[in-house]
């Protein structure tokens, strides 16, 4: 199979989604955001090959090792959370500039 | 070095989980979602989409090229016994598709004459209709044999603009509607049911 294409957009920082720009608000039940937080703290403590994923299930590697979570950081312009019952609720806007000439 | 690389691997193996879970139980963690997207689709990325869809035999290429306001260009690769050519016909986009309700982009074949004689004749993918100069690329259909049936019911507002070498796709991401609860927890105004009177 391909690999994932994401992997090449983010390898070229979006350079192919220049004017990209997704806002919104995003609900996380408590549930969700505590598994995400089980994950992150088993993999400092374990080899980061072997975590567990929540929920039993293999890593289907669709999103691959070269990930890098944090070349999407420069592209959020706001992130705000705020609590409700029984979730956190996260408002974003994320904007891919055109690249610099 | 190593630790940071550890949590990346982390996220991202959680990312994969949360995708096919939301997938697996229509969304059901994401009730409350509401995402406003455009997207420019340019058209190394329309190629990498096309990719992966499959064609018929006698179908040696596909490819649409965006070649000016909302217009696009339809190029056809055939792979007959004695024909080996390409159909190029243009195509007027409509900019709105209903979605969820009929997930269709809607063309006018702007080239006559025997292109669009052979774009009618030519046994096209399913999700590809032409009926003289009109033509309907089937978008759900597409998500659905690509796996991506969810996106239908959470799409709206979808809308078409094309300009020359990009196409911008905006429209909104909706989840569910939040569900009231049954548990022992109290409810908070904001979650109860839509009104329906």
């Amino acid at each position: 199979m391909a690999t994932n294409p994401f992997e090449k957009y983010l390898r070229n920082d979006l350079a192919d989604f220049a004017g990209l720009r997704v806002s919104g608000t995003l609900p996380v039940k408590q549930e969700i955001l505590n598994d995400l937080l089980q994950s992150v703290l088993s993999d400092m403590t374990a080899s980061p090959a072997t975590t567990d994923v929540p929920g039993g299930g293999a890593s289907t590697g669709a999103s691959g090792g070269d990930f890098d979570a944090k070349r999407l950081l420069k592209f959020v312009k706001k992130a705000e959370i705020r609590a409700e019952e029984g979730r956190l609720v996260l408002d974003f806007d994320v904007n891919v500039s055109a690249p610099d000439v | 070095m190593a630790e940071t690389t550890g949590k990346q691997s982390a996220l991202s193996r959680f990312l994969t989980w949360f995708w096919e879970r939301q997938k697996a139980t229509g969304l059901s963690d994401l009730a409350g979602l509401d995402i406003a997207l455009a997207v420019p689709i340019t058209q190394p990325v329309l190629d990498d989409l096309l990719r992966d869809v499959p064609f018929p035999k006698v179908i040696r290429s596909f490819r649409l090229r965006f070649t000016g306001e909302d217009r696009i260009m339809l190029e056809v690769g055939l792979n007959l016994v004695l024909i080996n050519t390409v159909i190029r016909a243009e195509a007027h986009v409509e900019r709105y598709v209903a979605f969820p309700q009929e997930p269709v982009l809607k063309l006018t074949v702007l080239t006559r004459g025997v292109v669009e004689m052979a774009l009618n004749a030519v046994p096209l993918p399913e999700w590809i209709r032409v009926d003289g100069q009109s033509a309907r690329l089937d978008l759900g259909k597409l998500l659905r044999d690509g796996g991506q049936e969810w996106l239908i019911s959470v799409l709206r507002d979808v809308k078409f603009n094309v300009h020359s070498g990009v196409l911008y796709l905006s429209g909104r991401l909706v989840g569910p509607e939040p569900v009231a609860r049954v548990s022992s927890e109290s409810t908070e105004a904001s979650a109860v049911m839509p009104s329906s009177e």
